[in-house]
């Protein structure tokens, strides 16, 4: 089961389009695409700079107002979606 | 040799190809790139309409381009830069010419050569081909993104028809996009080939012209009436990544490049979803919220 302490990573055919609000990610292998909103998105950022999960659920709580159980829950839930279609990998 | 020159690019083909006739210049052949080679590595499958049929459609890495092999057709070489479309197998409809293969090329390889071929070969060369109609109202162009049956066919020719001598058609179904620091600019000058001969919109218009905004329609309920909403910059990008042609056949570099172009593009330029009743009383409101954006 995942959680804040695994370590992830994004493999090289995943792009992402920059500077938009909203993120677009393209899985390169598939040739799908995924959108991701505004924190979404702030996530993504901070696992492309290599940001450990906990770290990222600290930034987030931090910046957005967000109740720290829903927020733990809505990052998984993502990070789990991610996994499932190849747009991150485990270490 | 006919040379000539869709969406602002030049192609030499071997033999005439009546589509791109509005599009004809005078020119010699560039030296020519590697030859190709036998395909090493299938990059996509899919199915595609071509030729009044549904079709499978394959692209194969065959270095240094790209094979481009549809059932019941002749195959396409594309050179990696998109400068040349080499046909380099023939069907056996027409008696061979001097290389082997048909003197002219069939209906269907003209079909899928101004079609996936040439659709492939821009967007080598950067520039991509959106499923869009398009119109110009007093020199701002809009293009209309959707999905089959959506009526953005239907749209713009209505706007151009002769009653609205201030609206002109640019595009009925494809439109070739690139983008720069300069802004966004689209290429008329490409077949429309749901449209004859006659109809063609790109032969009297300029070779490019800045597209001002891109609208995406949306089915209205039955009672709706007509409403224009501002897409946020994610979502303008997923609707430029859904609406561009030849996406399947794009190999894992091009789709990045692809994928760059939707981003860039959603920035500079304003999108909208576009609630679009197909009801000829609400054409007018239509109208008048189009021309409320520019």
């Amino acid at each position: 089961m995942l959680t804040l302490d695994a370590a992830l990573h994004i493999p090289d055919y995943v792009m992402s389009t920059t500077d938009n609000e909203d993120i677009v990610l393209l899985n390169a292998q598939t040739n799908q695409y995924y959108a991701l909103d505004e924190v979404g998105a702030r996530l993504w950022g901070l696992l492309k700079d290599g940001k450990p999960l906990r770290e990222i659920y600290q930034v987030l709580l931090d910046e957005y107002e967000v109740v720290p159980v829903q927020l733990e829950q809505d990052i998984l839930e993502l990070l789990n979606h991610l996994l499932e279609n190849g747009l991150v990998e485990s270490v | 040799m006919a040379c000539y020159r869709p969406a602002g690019q030049d192609f030499y083909f071997a033999c005439p190809v009546p589509e791109l006739a509005p599009f004809e210049i005078s020119g010699s052949q560039p030296a020519t790139e590697a030859p190709p080679v036998a395909p090493a590595v299938l990059l996509s499958r899919t199915v595609g309409w071509v030729g009044g049929e549904q079709r499978e459609v394959e692209s194969w890495f065959a270095p240094p381009g790209t094979l481009l092999k549809v059932a019941g057709g002749s195959s396409f070489y594309i050179a990696p830069s998109g400068r040349a479309i080499v046909r380099v197998e023939g069907t056996k409809e027409t008696a061979p010419g001097d290389s082997g293969l048909p003197a002219q090329l069939t209906a269907l390889d003209r079909e899928i050569l101004v079609g996936p071929a040439l659709v492939l070969a821009l967007a080598l060369r950067g520039v991509w081909c959106l499923h869009a109609s398009a119109v110009i109202w007093r020199g701002h162009s809009i293009a209309f993104l959707g999905e089959s049956g959506q009526g953005k066919s239907t749209l713009a020719a209505c706007l151009a028809d002769a009653g609205r001598p201030d609206w002109r058609l640019v595009a009925d179904d494809i439109l070739p996009v690139t983008d720069s620091k300069a802004g966004v600019d689209s290429w008329p000058h490409f077949p429309q080939l749901k449209l004859s001969m006659q109809a063609q919109p790109g032969p009297g218009l300029p070779e490019h012209i800045p597209l001002d905004r891109i609208c995406v329609l949306a089915h209205a309920g039955k009672d709706e009436n007509p409403d224009l909403l501002s897409l946020a910059s994610g979502q303008a990008v997923e609707m430029l990544l859904r609406h561009t042609a030849g996406t399947r056949l794009f190999d894992p570099a091009l789709l990045g490049n692809h994928l760059a172009f939707c981003g860039r593009v959603a920035r500079q330029i304003p999108f909208y979803r576009l609630v679009y009743p197909h009801r000829k009383e609400a054409l007018a409101k239509v109208q008048e919220l189009l021309e409320s954006l520019c």
